[in-house]
């Protein structure tokens, strides 16, 4: 555990496929100096394999406290989800779009109602920052 | 900057209706919050409840070419109602529709909204502090959908 924070508390920041580059760096340093101001490690990843993200979640959730998850398009981690529910971490499904338009296509909301699910989609960036902040909130209870 | 939070049926039960699910603040308790909240960022911030779907439409006519943004909470209207989804087409400025739990947990009759393809964004889930949230990254939104 890193003593430096004083909560000792982290945030697993995970993002599916099909975010562009320079995207995925500008977020990266925007959650980074935000977790920073709230005392909170930050640990995020990106990948374009979907198992690869359910075992994250599934092997790791001993070592976050909050999760965050941008899906893009993913869907099978839903299983993921499902199995860590029971540990009652809050965790935050974020979308850079309103997935709700007619353009986004076919992504549907996560639903497992075990879980402790937020869901933020259309503020580009601050979906992340404002998922944050409502963790930073609920971590500090 | 004039911000409009608008409230739809039930919601004036808050604190006292299933705290379970919405927890124990009161709809006032929630309002003085988001005002005190807006004030530190230079933004009026009104706050109204009702539970008749036409005095909605009515508050969003209103809010045309008057307030920069507005934030609704519809309830149960949020599953129904063809007249508020309609009425936020018509108005062009920034839209956060905004649940306190989060609506894709619940029963299935829950999970079709009328008002989330009107809307720029959507915050659910994030309890009754969802709303301080939406009040304290407004101006970030106003200044990068402009």
């Amino acid at each position: 555990m890193n003593t430096e924070f004083i909560n000792n508390k982290i945030i697993l920041i995970l993002n599916g496929s099909g975010l562009a580059d320079s995207t995925l760096e500008s977020i990266r340093a925007l959650c980074q100096a935000r977790c920073e101001q709230a005392d909170l490690k930050l640990d995020f990843h990106q990948t374009d394999d979907e198992e690869e993200m359910s075992r994250w979640i599934t092997n790791d959730s001993e070592n976050f406290d909050a999760l965050i998850i941008n899906p893009v398009e993913f869907k099978i981690y839903r299983s993921a989800i499902k199995t860590i529910a029971h540990l009652k971490k809050p965790i935050i499904e974020v979308h850079m779009n309103n997935i709700f338009h007619s353009e986004a296509g076919l992504t549907k909301p996560l639903q497992v109602p075990e879980a402790e699910l937020g869901f933020i989609c259309g503020m580009g960036i601050q979906s992340y920052l404002l998922a944050i902040s409502a963790v930073e909130r609920r971590l500090t209870q | 900057m004039k911000i409009l939070v608008i409230n739809g049926p039930n919601l004036n039960l808050l604190g006292t209706r299933e705290p379970e699910i919405y927890g124990s603040d009161t709809l006032e308790d929630i309002a003085k919050r988001c005002q005190q909240l807006g004030k530190q960022r230079g933004m009026d911030v009104e706050f109204r409840q009702s539970n008749h779907e036409g005095t909605i439409v009515d508050w969003i006519q209103e809010a045309i070419n008057e307030v920069d943004a507005i934030v609704i909470n519809a309830g149960a209207y949020t599953h129904t109602s063809v007249a508020i989804h309609d009425a936020l087409r018509a108005y062009s400025g920034y839209k956060i529709e905004l649940h306190i739990s989060n609506p894709h947990l619940r029963e299935s009759f829950r999970h079709i909204s009328y008002v989330s393809p009107t809307v720029h964004a959507v915050v659910a889930g994030l309890g009754v502090r969802g709303y301080d949230h939406v009040i304290e990254i407004l101006p970030d939104l106003l200044k990068q959908s402009q």
